[in-house]
């Protein structure tokens, strides 16, 4: 189980996360929604590591995680090298991995429907790359995936492709974390969805299908 | 642990094949630059008409019997500077008995620790053979400064590389060894170059004088200081690509320019010549002091050295902190 523990993160003087906790269990999607600048993206980093937090721990399985190790990373735009083709690049980035054959690599490629696509990563279309870019978050068959964006621009071809796999992902057991805008996606995969506005969470939703997210965003966008 | 020795393997794979052809060429160009001018000098060195060698010779001389003229005229001098006056006679005999003619001056490239020795006047040739060895070898510089340290940053790949099971530690630790290392390569190689130099010369290490005056300890008639120069040259040039580049979050651009700089700095020299660009040019454009040196060891020598140790360091420690303010430490 993945655990949040009150993480809080400032820029100079302006508090980004203002003490956040929640927990994803075992094989649970777990949605995290909010306006642009509400803190979705530095929590996703905060939680990959790539990002320090001021505060505040991040827990896996009940231990301080210290590493990416088990975990899935896809977090904003791709930044594959343009020159390579798919698997190059996963083949350059498996590297850094222990025990990651091209077995994996190509498996990971077919089940985003890139293994035989012979162009370069800088010729791909964003559908493309954000789904290559899910296949390098597969690659080394994580416990947890965290997902930010993952819809943000792309064809519906590739949103299909990327739901189904996110759904299946989380049916083996996979905790999944992920943040988006678009409504209707985010309520057709998520179990629970967590509202965030200016830096705290303002709204837990367990009863997905009959909250309207649409209203609540809304509602805490336009409020004083 | 596997996967620290993946990151350099990684690093270097991020190479990709046109990269590598381009540094493979300049490579290749750069020792075939160096065997040219290895070649430059022997001719030189060979074809010194006779009549300048000649005009050589008698400077010696005269220089001999000025210092013999000097002791006999002032029995009561000093010891240090009867020693001193005899140390003059001494070089100047052995010049004269080594047959080294024109070997007054030498040139180093302050890049890769090249030497270049040049025959008694610094010739357009020779100026221009080694302001390519200096510009290539900064290219690598600062070409394997911007791929180890920048470009995985410049490029956002930076978040991929750390969502992987690898730490910023670990990842940050392996670039500046490989950083070290690519360094090291690089003068070991002109290390080598330095020690081929003096092989045919029997000149092995020696005190330098400079029209009869000391001028510090050297190699095969090039001062140590200013190949030590050179090296930190290297390093405050590379770690001011890294300053800049991180500052500026733009770190192409800013490679680009440092080499411009540097090509106009080369240029510079060679146009206004060397006594010049031993100190003024040196000042505006800090990397070309040690190519535009002086035979020997002056006060400008070290003071640029000590002021480029100084903002070396302190450029790496500034590096650092943006990184750290980045989070990208």
């Amino acid at each position: 189980m993945l655990e949040i523990i009150d993480i809080k993160k400032s820029y100079r003087d302006h508090e980004v996360l203002q003490g956040i906790s929640f927990s994803v269990k075992e094989g649970e999607i777990c949605g995290l929604m909010g306006v642009n600048g509400s803190g979705k993206s530095t929590l996703f980093k905060i939680i990959a590591n790539l990002v320090l937090a001021d505060s505040g721990q991040v827990l896996y399985n009940n231990q301080v995680k210290k590493t990416n190790d088990g975990f899935g990373v896809m977090i904003e735009n791709p930044a594959f090298y343009p020159y390579m083709t798919g698997f190059q690049n996963l083949y350059a980035f498996s590297k850094l991995y222990n025990n990651i054959g091209k077995e994996d690599i190509n498996s990971a490629l077919k089940k985003v429907g890139l293994l035989n696509v012979k162009q370069t990563f800088g010729q791909y279309s964003l559908g493309m790359k954000q789904r290559l870019y899910f296949a390098f978050a597969i690659l080394a068959n994580p416990k947890v995936l965290l997902l930010d964006e993952p819809f943000s621009g792309i064809d519906y071809l590739s949103v299909d492709i990327l739901s189904y796999l996110i759904k299946d992902a989380a049916s083996r057991g996979v905790s999944v974390l992920i943040s988006g805008h678009q409504v209707e996606q985010m309520k057709d995969l998520c179990h629970s969805v967590y509202l965030l506005d200016q830096g705290k969470i303002v709204f837990h939703a367990q009863d997905i299908a009959n909250t309207d997210f649409k209203q609540l965003l809304l509602d805490y966008t336009m409020r004083e | 642990m596997k996967q620290k020795k993946y990151i350099a393997d990684f690093l270097l794979f991020t190479i990709n094949k046109r990269r590598i052809v381009c540094f493979f060429m300049f490579i290749l160009i750069f020792l075939t630059a160096t065997i040219m001018s290895i070649m430059l000098f022997c001719n030189d060195y060979i074809d010194t008409p006779q009549e300048d060698r000649e005009i050589w010779l008698q400077n010696y001389q005269k220089a001999i019997e000025s210092e013999e003229k000097f002791i006999q005229d002032n029995p009561g001098m000093p010891q240090s500077m009867l020693d001193s006056a005899n140390k003059k006679i001494a070089y100047y005999d052995y010049l004269i008995s080594h047959d080294m003619i024109g070997y007054d001056n030498v040139i180093l490239s302050p890049y890769a620790g090249m030497i270049f020795p040049l025959d008694g006047n610094i010739s357009c040739r020779s100026m221009l053979y080694c302001s390519i060895f200096s510009i290539f070898s900064i290219i690598i510089f600062v070409y394997l400064t911007y791929k180890i340290f920048l470009s995985p940053y410049d490029a956002g790949m930076f978040k991929i590389i750390l969502s992987t099971p690898i730490t910023r530690k670990e990842y940050w630790t392996t670039c500046f060894l490989q950083w070290i290392k690519a360094i090291a390569i690089i003068y070991f190689i002109g290390t080598i170059f330095y020690v081929i130099s003096f092989i045919g010369n029997q000149n092995s290490v020696s005190v330098i004088y400079l029209d009869g005056v000391w001028k510090g300890y050297s190699i095969n008639g090039i001062s140590i200081v200013k190949y030590i120069a050179a090296c930190v040259n290297s390093m405050f040039l590379a770690s001011l690509v890294l300053l800049i580049g991180t500052a500026t979050k733009k770190p192409t651009y800013v490679s680009v320019l440092t080499v411009g700089l540097f090509v106009v700095e080369v240029i510079c020299c060679s146009f206004f010549g060397y006594s010049i660009g031993s100190f003024n040019i040196s000042m505006l454009f800090p990397g070309v002091s040690a190519l535009s040196v002086d035979l020997y060891e002056d006060v400008a020598t070290y003071v640029i050295l000590s002021i480029h140790t100084i903002i070396t360091c302190v450029a790496i420690c500034c590096s650092y902190k943006i990184f750290k303010k980045q989070d990208l430490v």
